[in-house]
């Protein structure tokens, strides 16, 4: 899995690419850690598009942003998100809570 | 295509071995011409099942996971083994959102399992290991050569 990220202001957004799974997830989660209390993070955009595969570790992490963001009083929303990633999604329960956008625009214009 | 076949891997229960897993899972099946759908059920299933041998069978220490994938026509058994704390309450275990362990989990492990493939049986035993074994029956392939 590799991964990006920008900050703007409070916003940040981490485009992931590859696959999520507990082994990768552990340490994203530790890095955007760090990254959201350093640059003092109130919303979080997660841009999936070039994710291939995601299992409930990934589930995992998005609730762990969507925890921290709503604690901040900000939000988490989500971009490409393709058909595999959304079958799971549903079955977690998440795809009712987590806004979705086709694209990163799309999402940045949501915060 | 219809064949009978097996495989069996042997692996530490290191996590960078959750990706060798499911990736040696979807290679095996592949002759088959699955589905994407059902290619990605199975092997996120397989994700699952060696994820957990993983954190809950073996925690901080590092045991053995025996993968074993044997094919019947179109019937795929997956069975996952680990050797380590074994499960003292399975059906609570299976529950959608429990986990031992909120910082890695989120106690969807088993609910995945059991959505995506037809039918997963947990065996467990305090102090043994648990065996977790998924069924999937595969579509027919529309273009089955002999």
């Amino acid at each position: 899995m590799q991964w990006t990220y920008e900050v703007e202001g409070n916003r940040l957004t981490v485009r992931i690419a590859g696959e999520i799974d507990h082994h990768a997830a552990s340490d994203l989660k530790a890095e955007l850690d760090k990254i959201c209390r350093r640059e003092r993070i109130k919303h979080i955009i997660l841009d999936l598009s070039m994710v291939d595969f995601m299992d409930s570790a990934g589930i995992g992490l998005i609730i762990s942003r969507y925890r921290y963001t709503s604690g901040q009083g900000g939000k988490t929303v989500a971009c490409g998100v393709g058909e595999t990633l959304r079958r799971i999604l549903s079955l977690s329960g998440l795809g009712r809570i987590l806004p979705v956008y086709s694209t990163q625009e799309e999402a940045k214009q949501s915060i | 295509m219809q064949m009978d076949n097996e495989m069996t891997l042997e692996f530490p229960s290191k996590s960078q071995n959750e990706s060798f897993a499911r990736t040696a899972v979807v290679a095996f099946l592949l002759p088959l011409d699955p589905t994407v759908m059902e290619l990605n059920d199975i092997r996120t299933a397989v994700s699952e099942a060696v994820t957990n041998a993983v954190i809950h069978g073996y925690g901080n220490k590092t045991g053995k996971i025996t993968l074993r994938c044997s094919l019947s026509g179109r019937q795929v058994v997956i069975t996952v083994k680990d050797y380590g704390a074994g499960i003292a309450d399975v059906e609570k275990a299976r529950e959608p959102l429990f986990t031992t362990r909120p910082a890695e989990g989120c106690g969807l492990g088993f609910t995945v399992m059991e959505s995506f493939m037809d039918r997963l049986d947990v065996i467990s035993q305090v102090g043994e290991g648990t065996t977790v074994r998924m069924e999937k029956l595969l579509s027919q392939a529309e273009d089955q050569h002999e």
